[in-house]
């Protein structure tokens, strides 16, 4: 080979290297791999708004305080302890000494209210802002007629006294959520937008690194107040498709793998009985019938027969693979005031029958066509196919639209559809999280699809957020739903359930009723992974 | 030849200036509020207000327009609704992905298409050449969802000889698989271009004037023929070419791989309007580049189109 030819073939080694790259084969041992399903939208507190950036904030920030994954009381977080007035009003936090951010700073109570002031600024423009909308003075601040939030005072480095607008039974609950995780003012001014690419939390995992669509990556966080993390790095690995997912999981690629592709959920179980977990988490699956139009429109035997007319067993048991439970009302299992003795509308073909003829349709004549909305989704669109069958034996024509998520939901809220396909997980674990959202009148126009209005309801609901009394408050919340569900607002059809895959080397797993990403991972180690 | 370069590259101003246009149009057209979209299921109207202020969302549309030309005759392609970054830098923290799966692809196709072709032209009506057609019949139909997760089985999980797909990792192990992939398609293509150019071509007077002289088949097929053929032949990888930088969206979720395609698809999806519209106009761009550089490469094999 002549120099002018090793020369060139030289080159060209060095080009395809640079290009390629190679693969470091650092010690993994103690590093954990988990799926990310898509790209999580934004690792800002300010801006995270989905459960997948929610797995990764939670772990880099931290605010006063916590959910217990098990318990589901409020736990202290950067606040060590607070008090709650008589009237419900004002709250005051005592902080932790010596909690540092990931820079070395340490967090002081002027902390959060930069960081109040922060995700409320127009400037920021958070999607979130009503985590903090019951503080006093957040709705002035916000809309630019305020300069300073009027319920946040720092009485020193380490109290903070917030006021509440009104007594609200969820104002702690709120301040778990990202939005009110503590940010530190000088990294923030200093990167603006892109702070994202450069996070300081104060939290069990240190940001390394986010490239979009590939991998997010933590490293534990030495001086962090709660102990060290046990494991040291975490690598989120974003695998769009979960057929591969779950290969990369079996072949010890992955150390969880929260979701298994729907259809494999039996074989898997079966497969992998150790590794396989399933939970209920605060969630509801349903069909809302829109009440503002014909036929539903003041139908209520209509709106029951279908009800009757649905075997929710059958879809959880043969769509579902078995994982979700049969869902007989709005609130589901796990969340304080779940009502076990509501018997909601069991599969009953002749009731159903009789029902539908005394509302005016027998056998389904005279009922036309009815279309049942539904976001694009194989899940979605197995199960409206089945309810669609299952109507059918009634007469009923069922006819099927599917839409983007972005259409959808612009549909949805504009009330355009009269049958449409709805689900819901708690924000926080509370039955106004569901109720009132999703139900109460005020709510038509965004999240009440089903434009149900009922006076007494809104009246029980109202009444339950006020009530100091958390039974009584349970049991204002369980006559509400009552109401609502003898009124066969929705076709009710499950209760969620998560799945996971978990590796026998992770230890400390805990499953929170939120879902899997509340899973507590900064409290879990490996043992033996790649011995 | 410099001013017929000039010519071609001035009028990326119209095209990129059409695509903008249209693509604000069109995004502006779909339904799906792009403030509700990033404030998700739970609403909330006051904050939906302040999203559409801070993105100057709640202006007449042709305000908006007319901004929007303003910041992309600066070069500017402002910054993501959803990841709240510069357009600029999401579009080029993929593109590297991109490049390499379409460089690589592109790569494979032409040897194993431009080949399959000469072979199958030389052998006209024998049973290498049947099989060529039938091979390329066969790459153009096969799903690539389906050839990829099978070339993974047997790759990756049977053979173990190449890993499988890893997000973090873009090296040649790993890009080997999704590369071959997405080459299925235009092997296809390219094979049977290459033949019915090159059967064509043998057809020509100079091609049997060569063989009276006593020239060999394959002299003369390789020679002569091939060359006078590639017009067609770059043609069609010219476009490919520039088809795949604009993402290849079926592979690159199958293989995890994190290109522009997945990036474009997911912003349609969540109305992110300066990511859609900034890579549209960047990959009509590129789009016409890349046709640029098929056109003066038709000089180089042609040297009559370069005395007109």
């Amino acid at each position: 080979m002549n120099l002018r030819r090793s020369g060139k073939f030289l080159v060209a080694a060095v080009l395809i290297s640079a290009v390629f790259g190679c693969n470091d084969e650092a010690d993994r041992s103690n590093t954990l791999a988990y799926r990310f399903m898509s790209d999580p939208p934004s690792l800002d507190p300010a801006h995270s708004t989905d459960t997948t950036s929610g797995t990764a904030t939670a772990l880099i920030f931290d605010g006063l305080v916590e959910l217990d994954p098990v318990t589901l009381q409020m736990v202290p977080a950067v606040a060590e302890s607070w008090e709650i007035s008589d009237d419900k009003l004002v709250y005051t936090f005592h902080l932790r000494k010596g909690v540092k951010f990931h820079n070395g700073r340490e967090v002081k109570a002027d902390d959060f209210r930069y960081t109040f002031e922060r995700t409320l600024s127009p400037e920021t423009a958070s999607e979130r802002t009503w985590v903090l909308e019951y503080v006093k003075g957040a709705d002035e601040f916000r809309s630019g007629s305020a300069k300073t939030i009027e319920g946040v005072e720092v009485l020193d480095d380490y109290t903070l006294k917030l006021t509440a607008k009104e007594p609200y039974p969820l104002f702690l609950q709120y301040l778990y959520m990202d939005a009110a995780n503590v940010v530190p003012r000088e990294v923030t001014e200093k990167w603006g937008d892109d702070f994202v690419d450069h996070l300081v939390g104060c939290g069990p995992y240190r940001f390394v690194r986010w490239k979009r669509y590939a991998v997010v990556e933590l490293e534990a966080f030495d001086d962090y107040y709660g102990g060290r993390p046990k494991m040291d790095r975490i690598e989120f690995k974003v695998i769009p498709y979960t057929d591969i997912a779950l290969l990369k999981y079996e072949e010890g690629e992955l150390d969880m793998l929260p979701e298994i592709p729907s259809g494999r959920v039996t074989d898997t179980r079966k497969r992998l009985p150790e590794e396989f977990k399933s939970w209920p988490i605060l969630g509801t699956y349903y069909l809302a019938f829109n009440n503002e139009k014909e036929p539903f429109k003041g139908n209520l035997k209509l709106r029951q027969a279908l009800n009757y007319a649905v075997d929710k067993e059958a879809i959880c048991r043969v769509i579902m693979e078995g994982v979700p439970t049969p869902a007989k009302g709005v609130l589901p299992p796990g969340i304080p005031g779940y009502n076990p003795n509501l018997k909601g509308y069991p599969y009953n073909l002749d009731l159903a029958r009789k029902l539908l003829a005394e509302a005016g349709y027998p056998n389904g004549r005279g009922l036309g066509k009815i279309e049942l909305w539904y976001n694009t989704d194989v899940g979605h669109g197995r199960i409206c196919i089945e309810v669609q069958n299952q109507l059918k034996r009634l007469g009923i024509d069922v006819r099927l639209k599917n839409f983007d998520w972005g259409s959808y939901l612009e549909a949805c809220k504009s009330g355009e559809p009269i049958f449409m396909r709805g689900a819901w997980l708690a924000d926080v674990p509370d039955p106004e999280n569901f109720l009132h959202v999703l139900l109460h009148s005020e709510k038509i126009g965004t999240d009440n699809y089903s434009r149900y209005s009922n006076k007494q309801f809104d009246e029980l609901v109202e009444k339950a957020r006020s009530e100091p009394d958390p039974q009584k408050r349970i049991a204002l919340y369980q006559e509400a739903e009552e109401i609502a569900v003898a009124e066969a607002t929705w076709l009710f059809i499950y209760h969620y359930r998560d799945v996971l895959l978990c590796k026998p080397h992770v230890k400390g797993l805990v499953l929170p009723v939120q879902g899997d990403f509340r899973i507590p991972l900064e409290r879990m180690w490996l043992e033996g992974k790649g011995g | 030849m410099t001013q017929y370069i000039l010519r071609r590259l001035l009028m990326i101003i119209p095209v990129v200036f059409g695509i903008a246009t249209i693509v604000f149009l069109l995004m502006f057209a779909i339904p799906g509020d792009p403030a509700r979209m990033l404030i998700g299921q739970r609403s909330d109207p006051k904050a939906e207000e302040i999203i559409k202020k801070k993105f100057k969302l709640d202006r007449p549309l042709h305000v908006q327009y007319f901004s929007f030309l303003g910041r992309l005759a600066q070069l500017d392609l402002g910054r993501s609704y959803v990841k709240r970054i510069r357009v600029r830098d999401l579009l080029l923290g993929n593109a590297m992905a991109t490049v390499k799966l379409a460089a690589a692809s592109i790569l494979i196709a032409v040897v194993i298409g431009v080949s399959a072709g000469i072979v199958a032209a030389y052998f006209r009506g024998r049973w290498i050449d049947l099989s060529v057609i039938t091979g390329s019949v066969l790459g153009v139909s096969i799903p690539i969802f389906w050839l990829g997760l099978m070339l993974m089985l047997v790759f990756c999980v049977y053979l173990k000889v190449l890993p499988l797909p890893d997000p973090a990792t873009q090296d040649l192990k790993h890009l080997i698989l999704p590369a071959v992939t997405l080459s299925a398609v235009m092997i296809g293509y390219i094979a049977r271009m290459t033949r019915a150019s090159l059967l064509e071509v043998m057809q020509q007077d100079y091609i049997r004037t060569a063989r009276a002289k006593g020239l060999s088949k394959r002299v003369a097929v390789l020679k002569h023929a091939l060359r006078n053929a590639m017009i067609p032949i770059i043609t069609i990888i010219g476009i490919n070419f520039a088809h795949l930088l604009g993402g290849a969206i079926a592979t690159e979720t199958v293989f995890s791989w994190p290109g522009i395609g997945m990036l474009m698809v997911k912003s349609i999806e969540a109305r992110d309007l300066p990511v859609v519209e900034g890579g549209v106009v960047a990959l009509a761009a590129i789009f016409v580049i890349v046709n640029i550089v098929v056109d003066v490469s038709y000089a180089f094999l042609d040297p009559r189109l370069r005395i007109k």
